[in-house]
């Protein structure tokens, strides 16, 4: 159920794409998925699909692991793709029975979105499957660094975010645990109307957030206890270093947007 | 009759992943009206997951669970009754209070089952009385009481369903002996005065020994021996090969008999610790 | 002997008023006097609400006495100034494991400490290495902390407080949630660090067993020190003990209502007894 949600799942390796820097990972994941919404034909996105599936195959994650990611997204997948059908008027008639009307044009409009959401999750995940929950809020709080005028933010925010991913799995334990215990006590969850079951949450949130505060409440505690003060003066284990792995990424990038941009303007826009 | 039985109950995880793993494998198990019944084993051992079977949280991947006769899976009915019939509190019950006041927290077991406002407030007062709830308490929010206040509180909401098998996960853990021991005391005393059978699951032997009638341990996902609290000691050796523990008592005995006294072999408490070193005492021993 | 921590006539209360001429003033923590030295093994022992957690909290300037002063090292806590500075000499476990856990990744939490210093990379990717093997779980070191089990995750905590060098270690009931196996692992781990590297260990629990295996045993009753001595004398005190709602070990209880002789602690010691007794 709730534990499927493969985004935000790391998958441990060794590959290059795992060595990478986190921050290059975020600035190249974030250029691609630019780069893929100023490709205007089957060519220039052909051409960005097969370099995803080269760092695909790059990083060790299983072909599975990664179409799975795009599982949760099917129906928004099929959505975009009715309405491209539908609502798209361009290119030769392929079908005209009372108030539908479908054509190529919307046909290949519809493929076309397809494939660009796909790629654009699978890069996402990508970034995910390769790089830590840490790494990513790490690489967040390093990029926007030069942010520090805005006093501590960025700092806290990212310490938020690892706090938040950190106990994600411990709350959803928890609220498997306190919806048992309040169905042994005969609450009914699973029956009634939207409203009647959302009252009949009521039992399971209540006690989920008193723990939550109180855990919260804990964990500051804690970190007091270990000399936690805020960004000032803090160091890191692991040192950030653009390799020449990351050199490498960069060209990368860039030849693909220079070839997108050519493929582009030497072969017939579909949208 | 038995009052609680499982024919061949296996129960597995993540069926068809590899991470397949069995709980619970081809369980046999009846339990007598009334007993007090313990189960032990470590964490792993299935325990868990064994008494989620009895009120029907977890559904049998293979075999089936009977209370009073009835297969509680026949139909939704009979699940609903057994949740009803087999009321579960889980480790640290503290944890599932909401409610504004301690008496609609007892009264929401009670309220789910459809009774009348007269009958809940009857049961409430009676779980309240069992439990060392008192009439002030009654009153306050659940979250200005004491720790173990909370526990007794929530301890009193399954109690106030009036089940007729009462399993309690764990109930002494986190508490101090003081505490550990009113709450043993109440369980006993709740089973004394009502005839309800109960089901505690402990990790502490000493514990066990001072209430229970019978022992369950289990031993990776399979019943290792199902017996009365001296029959479960005597086999001291086979408990301590899996990794359990037994009561300190128990090992002084062992040990004694391991340096050639003739001790009995069923010894678990400090009473009967010393009548029987007062028996060798009497009748002489060649040391 | 050196002095790591020390508690001089301290009362503390959690009273918003604490203006004596006020009216009554409930301690939470009363004329406590302590002393904790390089190497000493100390089981605080008592009933919920004693003062235990508030003796542990005082210990590294979470709270700050009321009256009297608590010095770690000898820097009082009420330098603020200093606070760092006792936090990184004292370091402190907690009951619930997975309250304590910052990083999703078992190494980068044992890090926490050290980063939160100053301290070099280079250094503290040797002292979570350090650490974590001192625990046992360096093969855990990329591992999800949530993936762990609760002694597993308690070791993890240990870790991360080591990593900070401290002198002196409190663990605040760090076993009281835990099973017996898990219970077990802790320690064991806790008894390896201070015989082994010389750390001062404050061990507060509610388990008897637990504290007879310390050096030293103090009993915590309404705020002060009901007894203060090695295991096996303060457990002679059975009805006192009962009384502030305590247990014996099995063996010394059962040792005094056969009228052996001798401070009996632990299994053979009795058995030993019982069967001299027999002779």
């Amino acid at each position: 159920m709730i534990k499927d949600i493969t985004i935000g799942q790391f998958f441990p390796g060794d590959s290059v794409i795992h060595r990478m820097d986190p921050r290059m990972k975020l600035i190249l994941t974030i250029v691609y998925i630019v780069i893929i919404f100023l490709c205007k034909n089957f060519w220039a996105l052909g051409f960005m699909l097969l370099s995803l599936v080269i760092m695909c195959a790059l990083s060790g994650v299983p072909a599975k692991v990664i179409l799975k990611s795009i599982k949760p997204i099917a129906i928004i997948i099929t959505f975009t793709a009715i309405l491209n059908i539908f609502y798209v008027r361009t290119g030769e008639p392929l079908l005209d029975w009372h108030f539908i009307h479908i054509t190529t044009g919307g046909v290949f409009t519809a493929i076309f979105m397809i494939i660009r959401i796909c790629a654009l999750v699978v890069a996402s995940s990508l970034l995910t499957y390769t790089t830590s929950p840490t790494q990513i809020t790490d690489g967040i709080e390093r990029l926007f660094s030069p942010l520090k005028f805005m006093r501590g933010g960025v700092h806290t925010l990212a310490m938020m975010m690892t706090i938040a991913l950190r106990f994600i799995p411990t709350l959803i334990d928890e609220f498997e645990k306190i919806t048992n215990a309040q169905k042994a006590r005969g609450a009914d969850l699973e029956t009634g109307n939207l409203v009647e079951r959302a009252k009949a949450l009521i039992p399971v949130l209540v006690p989920l957030f008193i723990t939550s505060f109180r855990r919260a409440y804990e964990l500051a505690f804690a970190m007091e206890c270990r000399c936690y003060h805020g960004a000032e003066g803090r160091t890191r284990m692991k040192i950030m270093k653009y390799s020449k792995l990351d050199v490498f990424g960069f060209l990368f990038i860039l030849i693909a947007t220079g070839g997108v941009i050519a493929l582009n303007m030497f072969f017939r826009h579909v949208v | 009759m038995s009052i609680l039985k499982t024919d061949n109950l296996t129960y597995k995880y993540s069926v068809g992943t590899p991470f397949e793993v069995t709980a619970l494998d081809s369980v046999n198990l009846e339990v007598e009206k009334g007993e007090l019944v313990a189960v032990i084993g470590h964490t792993g051992s299935g325990k868990s997951t064994l008494i989620q079977h009895f009120n029907g949280l977890l559904k049998p991947t293979e075999g089936s669970v009977l209370v009073d006769g009835q297969d509680i899976w026949e139909s939704k009915k009979t699940l609903r009754d057994a949740r009803f019939k087999v009321g579960l509190c889980f480790q640290y019950p503290e944890y599932q209070l909401f409610e504004e006041t301690v008496f609609a927290d007892i009264a929401f077991g009670p309220k789910n089952m459809k009774l009348s406002d007269e009958e809940i407030k009857e049961r409430v007062m009676r779980a309240a009385e069992f439990t060392g709830v008192t009439k002030e308490m009654l009153e306050k929010s659940p979250f200005d009481l004491s720790g173990g206040e909370k526990r007794r509180v929530a301890i009193a909401g399954v109690m106030a369903m009036e089940p007729e098998i009462l399993i309690l996960d764990e109930p002494t853990s986190g508490l101090d002996p003081k505490g550990r021991d009113t709450i043993l005391r109440l369980i006993r005393d709740y089973r004394d005065n009502t005839g309800s059978t109960v089901m505690i699951v402990s990790h502490s032997m000493e514990d066990v020994a001072k209430i229970a009638t019978k022992v369950l341990v289990m031993n990776r996902a399979t019943v290792m021996s199902y017996d009365t609290v001296p029959e479960t000691y005597r086999h001291a050796e086979e408990l301590l090969s899996v990794g359990l523990d037994v009561p300190q008592i128990t090992k002084i005995f062992m040990d004694l008999k391991r340096r050639g006294l003739p001790v009995r072999d069923d010894v678990y408490t400090v009473e009967q610790a010393v009548a029987e070193i007062d028996r060798l005492r009497k009748e002489g021993v060649n040391v | 002997m050196e002095s790591v921590l020390k508690f001089d006539d301290v009362y503390f209360s959690y009273d918003e008023e604490t203006d004596e001429a006020q009216g009554e003033v409930h301690w939470a923590v009363s004329d406590l006097s302590l002393e904790v030295n390089r190497g000493d093994f100390i089981a605080v022992l008592g009933h919920n609400g004693s003062g235990k957690s508030t003796l542990a909290k005082l210990s590294n300037a979470i709270l700050i006495p009321d009256k009297g002063e608590v010095t770690v090292k000898g820097i009082s806590t009420k330098d603020e100034d200093r606070t760092l500075e006792i936090r990184r000499h004292v370091g402190m476990v907690f009951q619930n494991p997975d309250n304590q856990i910052v990083a999703t990744v078992v190494e980068e939490d044992v890090a926490f400490g050290p980063e939160n210093l100053g301290l070099d990379p280079a250094v503290i990717r040797e002292r979570v290495d350090d650490a974590l093997k001192a625990v046992g779980m360096y093969e855990f070191r990329d591992k999800e902390p949530h993936n762990l089990s609760g002694g597993q995750k308690q070791r993890v905590a240990i870790a991360g407080i080591l990593a900070m060098r401290p002198e002196c270690i409190v663990l605040d009931e760090s076993t009281a949630m835990l099973d017996p196996k898990g219970r077990r692992e802790v320690l064991e781990t806790v008894r390896k660090l201070h015989d082994e590297f010389g750390m001062a260990v404050v061990f507060i629990t509610h388990y008897m067993d637990e504290a007879a295996l310390a050096d030293r045993v103090i009993v915590m009753e309404q705020g002060r020190v009901l007894f203060d001595g090695a295991p096996c004398d303060v457990f002679q005190n059975v009805e006192e003990l009962r009384r502030v709602g305590l247990d014996v070990p099995q063996a010394t209880e059962l040792a005094l209502s056969l009228g052996l002789p001798g401070k009996i602690l632990t299994l053979t010691e009795c058995t030993d007894a019982i069967i001299d007794s027999l002779k």
